[in-house]
């Protein structure tokens, strides 16, 4: 294993507990494949007996970052592989999901701050809430980047 | 995806009739609701009873055929599901828009305005 996966491996094990189940997830990055996976995933989150609310949290955070994936770091293509890795530790549910497109720009997650609604209608923003809602619903997130690929961890706590 | 419209004297109501709002239908949506929501009455309420999932490209979608309508003109909501109301909750997107827990209660508020 490589220091950068390794480095990874030990985020997600850094408690010594046991994960109760593993689950994986392999799509390719489009809008309708996307759709597909995500129902895919909260079927086996609830099969793995997660909670509605944490199961509606990990759809709204696997949409953001697919839907990131495909329109930024496979911007143009609809058939870049997306993997994912999600573990049911007893406190939160670990992820890694992987893609091999562009990277990050600067290689830095985005900030994520709510876009401010306050203004007039001209004016109210039609994006930007992807990272926010991001960040507001996971922890422990980070970003690498190693051998052409984006690795993103973070945990849904339940 | 489609959007079922009703005027009901100073109101449409448009249903939207999916269970997800998300970037695969974005752009649908959006096209959809201009077409309907052409002409009309001032207060146009959308009903998101039927959608169980709404992603930021819904969200945008949303506060896009908003926008579309111009200051004469308003969109409200109504019937937002659990996991759609908390997407408007976070986003602080609640506080632009006018929620009514149903179609039906929006069709009631219309009389208490008119």
């Amino acid at each position: 294993m490589d220091i950068k996966h390794r480095a990874a491996a030990q985020r997600l094990d850094r408690s010594n507990d046991q994960p109760v189940c593993e689950l994986f997830w392999h799509l390719k990055g489009n809008p309708e494949r996307v759709r597909e996976t995500l129902q895919k995933i909260t079927q086996d989150l609830s099969a793995a007996g997660l909670s509605e609310q944490a199961i509606g949290n990990a759809e709204v955070v696997f949409a953001e970052i697919f839907n990131n994936i495909v329109n930024h770091a496979y911007a143009g293509r609809k058939d870049g592989d997306i993997q994912a890795t999600a573990y049911a530790g007893p406190m939160a549910l670990r992820c890694v999901v992987k893609d091999f497109g562009h990277a990050m720009p600067r290689l830095e997650l985005p900030k994520g701050q709510l876009p401010d609604s306050s203004g007039p209608l001209e004016s109210l923003p039609e994006g930007g809430f992807g990272w926010f809602l991001i960040r507001q619903l996971t922890q422990g997130l980070s970003y690498d980047r190693f051998e052409e690929q984006n690795i993103l961890t973070f945990e849904l706590p339940y | 995806m489609q959007l079922n419209a009703e005027v009901h004297d100073n109101l449409m109501l448009v249903k939207l009739q999916a269970d997800r709002l998300d970037a695969a239908v974005a752009i649908e949506f959006k096209d959809q609701m201009r077409a309907v929501t052409q002409g009309g009455p001032a207060r146009v309420v959308l009903d998101l009873g039927q959608v169980s999932f709404l992603d930021s490209s819904g969200l945008g979608a949303v506060v896009a055929a908003m926008k579309h309508l111009g200051n004469d003109r308003r969109l409200e909501l109504a019937d937002l599901q659990p996991n759609v109301e908390k997407v408007f909750k976070l986003t602080c997107m609640d506080r632009v828009f006018i929620i009514h827990e149903s179609g039906d209660a929006a069709l009631a508020s219309s009389v208490n305005v008119a």
